[in-house]
C-alpha cells in the first residue's frame, strides 16, 4: 500500500468517525429542550468549535487568498453571474416571505420558517435529524 | 391569508429551490451551483464569517433559543 492510498484509507475511517459522532451528538441533543442549560451548551460546543477553526484558518490562508484573488478575478464569467444573481434573488423572495409571515397575525395563520421546524423538532427523532443536519451544514461551511 | 395559502407559498419555495438545485446540477451550461455560490461567498473572508455566523445563528435560534 502507498503512502497515498493510506493516507486516503486513514481519512475515511476518519470521516465515518467523524459522522459517527456527529450522530451520536445529535441523538444527545435530541434530549434536550428548548432555553434550558442543557439546550445551551449542547448547542454552544459545536458553534464556539466553528468558530475557533475558522478563525485559525482564516488566519493560516489570509496570505494565500491575496496571491490567488488576481486569478479568480480573471476566471470571472457573465453567465456565472446571472445565475449567481438568480440564486440571490431566490434568497432575496423567500426572506421576504419570511418577513411577511413574521409581522403577520396570528403566527397560526403565518407560520415562519422557524414555526415550520417547529413541527420537525416536536419529535426526538425529527430533531436529531435536524441537528445531524446543522452539525453537517456547520462542517461544510468551516471546511470551505 | 390562510394557513393553508400560506403553506401553499412556502411548499412552491421550496419546489421552486428544489427545481433550481436539479436545474444547475444537469444544465450543460454548467451554471453555478448552491454548493458553487456558498464557495464563492466563502472565498472572501468576510463572505465565510458571514456564511458561519448564519449557521450559527440558525442553530442557536432553533435548539437552543
Amino acid at each position: 500500500m502507498t503512502r497515498l492510498s493510506q493516507f486516503v484509507a486513514e481519512r475515511q475511517w476518519i470521516v465515518v468517525a467523524i459522522t459517527a459522532v456527529g450522530l451520536a451528538y445529535a441523538a444527545l441533543a435530541s434530549t434536550t429542550r428548548p432555553f434550558t442549560d442543557e439546550a445551551y451548551v449542547v448547542t454552544a460546543v459545536p458553534l464556539v468549535a466553528g468558530v475557533v477553526v475558522v478563525a485559525l484558518r482564516t488566519r493560516t490562508t489570509r496570505r494565500s487568498a491575496l496571491v490567488m484573488r488576481s486569478n479568480r478575478e480573471s476566471n470571472r464569467d457573465t453567465r456565472s453571474n446571472r445565475w449567481s444573481l438568480a440564486w440571490i434573488t431566490m434568497v432575496i423572495v423567500i426572506a421576504c416571505w419570511e418577513l411577511y409571515c413574521y409581522v403577520g397575525a396570528p403566527r397560526s395563520e403565518h407560520p415562519t420558517l422557524s414555526t415550520l421546524i417547529d413541527l420537525l423538532d416536536s419529535t426526538r427523532v425529527g430533531k436529531a435529524l435536524a441537528f445531524a443536519l446543522w452539525l453537517a451544514l456547520g462542517c461544510y461551511l468551516v471546511l470551505r | 391569508m390562510s394557513r393553508q395559502w400560506t403553506m401553499v407559498v412556502w411548499a412552491l419555495l421550496g419546489l421552486g429551490v428544489f427545481v433550481f438545485l436539479i436545474a444547475t446540477k444537469l444544465s450543460k451550461r454548467r451554471p453555478p451551483t448552491l454548493g458553487g455560490l456558498v464557495g464563492r461567498i466563502a472565498q472572501h473572508p468576510l463572505g465565510h464569517w458571514l456564511l458561519v455566523i448564519g449557521w450559527a445563528w440558525l442553530g442557536w435560534h432553533t435548539f437552543a433559543r
